[in-house]
């Protein structure tokens, strides 16, 4: 019976040959999730972060970071080809509600019923929900929030004895004070499309305007939006020249080189603002909420990102244990130093993390009462976005007035309600 | 019959580019007529495909918007191919004579050529910022009031993307220009000079026309490229102060790729592609009148 052990042989050989690939390959697709993010300063953490999770768990997480327009293109391409090339993207809050009433991203509310007591769900701040959650479900779970705020020179300020304004009236005076040659009161976005659009949008909320009504159909042109955007308007006299057409690059450098004294902008930017390898003004800054027009009640505009799952993802259970990690208490701290923004209220309260980011007291006191919706996290928010973006611009280059250029935008936007 | 089958016997070897034709320039081109007939934006949830007929193309002239894109678009290719043209064919003359250093200017005019369109784009919208930009400094030097900056003002926000392409690309019309009087034969000007021609005479005279075939190809691949114009507008203006820089390749870059309404882009794409055609007819007839009239 010897010659069944040549005929053993081969066959292990076989067997060996066919089956490790195979092996290999199935451990290769429990193994690795790709996860494409917005080039924010977060992205930052999460490259950094993904080796640690690969270590614990051996699952391997590919990061790949795009910039805001080639990740909505690149995610949308995916969900409607059905391609599944990645498994996680991160979701801006102004796209929660067409991803998730387009059904692109798996529904996490199970998962987080399941593991409520472990991922500490009351820990996270109750307006942070916002980011990914849509209409009773959460689509997207919250990975880093931003508060609206008031940034300021309080170095220049105090010199030029101005108090941080409370309200519009203080807010305007402030402005003019503080405008000297080429020392400017403030700096806004004032180029045509999202920059725009979306700093209007903080002047609109202070003086107590919305974009939608109460039906939740546009309101663009409403007394209140008027007189928002001709405050908007006449404050650009108050701004570098060329605001006009800053995005949010120059406007920050604005700022950070100490040409102009104030911007309303997201709580993310301060890290930035105190970092002397990149501020001219670091150590001479401070934030504040926004100020308030006279009879409006005080607003604190949320916005940021979550994570979301692809509903077409082979790989939901890993991804959601990619998203457990990277937001889990244990895991935020260094999240934090790395970029990251908070989500946790045990973020804002941790002695050792104020000590690091004391301005994380005053963006806990803005998540408590935050508002995620002053941008509606509708649909059709784009394509409103997009008309307030060239109707703002023509109000603030004076080729129309703010009357017109809001009546104009309330048209157009009430034809993507069919009205 | 023995001529058929000899061409037969040749087809398998244009096959490969017929295949390429077929698949990455007739197909898609067929598929965007197709598609320009139908309502079919990728991000609706019932992602129906609705036959609209003609309703896109009407849609695009009734459109603001497109309208002023495509007004912008015209001025644009008019402005950038013209000067383009005029300053390649003057550096291409200077640079025809031997003189010391000319071999160096000629290496140094690919410099432009060599960069990626969207950082020459970055670059001029720093140069041109009103606040800390160089051209907006000189500029104010020189007395001139640059108010919100060359990009931000209305009036002169399209000029100074004008400045930005031809700056890029008026090289490449130079080069190939230089190409063509390289090519000539001496012996045509020699027998000119010895008819009594002047200087001016021999270039208008016999230089240009020659220079013909290749001047139609520079103006084509100059025009439709800049009837493409994409980078500068996206990364300095956003097509912005208001309408003011809005061109066509953007409007259409919004409509498919942002707000993926892919029906009425693909239909604006058409119409992009048949207003190019129509200016390749123009200057095919411009050119043969040009030489039929010498």
């Amino acid at each position: 019976m010897m010659w069944h052990r040549p005929a053993i042989r081969i066959l292990l050989a076989v067997l060996t040959i066919v089956l490790l690939p195979l092996a290999s390959s199935v451990a290769q697709t429990r193994a690795t999730i790709n996860l494409v993010t917005m080039s924010d300063r977060f992205s930052g953490a999460l490259t950094r972060m993904a080796p640690d999770f690969e270590r614990q768990t051996g699952i391997k997480v590919n990061v790949t970071v795009q910039s805001y327009g080639e990740l909505y293109t690149r995610a949308i391409a995916d969900f409607v080809g059905r391609t599944a090339a990645a498994d996680l993207y991160t979701v801006d809050i102004v796209w929660t509600g067409e991803w998730a009433e387009n059904n692109y991203l798996a529904d996490l509310t199970p998962m987080i019923q399941r593991d409520r007591a472990a991922i500490a769900y009351d820990d996270i701040f109750p307006s942070v929900w916002k980011l990914g959650g849509w209409q009773g479900k959460q689509f997207a779970f919250p990975l880093a929030a931003y508060a609206g705020v008031l940034s300021y020179n309080k170095k220049v300020l105090t010199e030029m004895n101005v108090k941080p304004p409370r309200t519009v009236t203080e807010f305007a005076t402030a402005i003019q004070k503080l405008t000297r040659d080429t020392r400017y009161g403030i700096v806004m976005n004032g180029a045509r499309g999202a920059p725009c659009a979306q700093d209007w949008m903080y002047h609109m909320l202070i003086h107590g305007g919305a974009l939608l009504d109460k039906e939740g159909l546009p309101s663009l042109n409403t007394t209140l939006n008027v007189r928002a955007l001709t405050f908007f308007a006449d404050m650009f006299k108050y701004a570098p020249p060329g605001a006009t057409s800053y995005a949010w690059g120059d406007r920050e450098l604005a700022f950070r080189s100490g040409v102009a004294m104030m911007q309303i902008g997201w709580s993310t930017g301060v890290r930035a603002h105190r970092d002397p390898t990149m501020s001219r003004v670091a150590g001479m800054t401070d934030i504040t909420t926004l100020p308030v027009a006279p009879g409006a009640q005080t607003r604190y505009p949320l916005g940021g990102w979550s994570i979301g799952i692809n509903r077409d993802s082979p790989n939901r259970q890993a991804a959601w244990e990619f998203i457990k990690w990277i937001t889990a208490q244990r895991q935020r701290p260094e999240f934090l130093r790395l970029g990251g923004e908070p989500i946790r209220r045990s973020e804002t309260s941790d002695p050792a993390v104020l000590n690091e980011f004391p301005w994380f007291a005053m963006v806990a006191k803005s998540f408590e009462h935050a508002d995620g919706d002053f941008r509606p996290r509708i649909r059709q928010y784009p394509r409103i976005q997009d008309i307030l973006g060239l109707e703002v611009n023509l109000a603030i280059t004076g080729q129309k007035s703010p009357k017109a250029a809001l009546d104009e935008a309330q048209a157009k936007a009430m034809q993507l309600f069919g009205r | 019959m023995a001529r058929l089958i000899r061409r037969l016997g040749l087809l398998p070897w244009a096959a490969p580019a017929l295949l390429f034709m077929l698949f990455f320039a007739l197909y898609p081109i067929a598929y965007s007529v197709h598609i320009s007939f139908f309502r079919y934006n990728l991000t609706d949830p019932t992602q129906a495909k609705v036959f609209v007929g003609l309703a896109n193309y009407l849609q695009a002239f009734s459109d603001h918007t497109f309208r002023v894109a495509a007004l912008n678009s015209v001025l644009f290719v008019v402005l950038a191919v013209g000067i383009q043209t005029v300053l390649g064919l003057a550096i291409a003359v200077m640079l025809n004579r031997d003189r010391p250093g000319t071999a160096l200017i000629r290496t140094m005019l690919l410099a432009p050529l060599t960069l990626t369109p969207i950082v020459v784009a970055l670059v001029w919208r720093a140069l041109y910022n009103a606040d800390y930009g160089v051209v907006s400094y000189y500029l104010k030097q020189l007395g001139l009031n640059v108010g919100r900056g060359p990009v931000g003002e209305p009036s002169t926000a399209l000029f100074a993307l004008v400045v930005v392409d031809v700056w890029q690309w008026t090289p490449l019309v130079a080069l190939m220009l230089l190409a063509g009087l390289r090519s000539q034969s001496a012996d045509l000007f020699e027998a000119a000079q010895m008819d009594g021609a002047s200087g001016w005479q021999q270039f208008w005279h016999v230089a240009l026309p020659l220079l013909r075939p290749i001047l139609i190809v520079a103006l084509l691949i100059r025009t439709m490229d800049v009837f493409k114009l994409f980078d500068s507008v996206f990364a300095v203006t956003g097509g912005g102060p208001g309408y003011s820089t809005e061109v066509m390749n953007h409007y259409i870059f919004k409509t498919g790729l942002t707000f993926f309404d892919m029906g009425y882009a693909a239909a604006m794409s058409n119409l992009l592609l048949v207003l190019i055609g129509l200016f390749t007819a123009a200057y095919f007839r411009a050119i043969g009148q040009l030489g039929t009239a010498r």
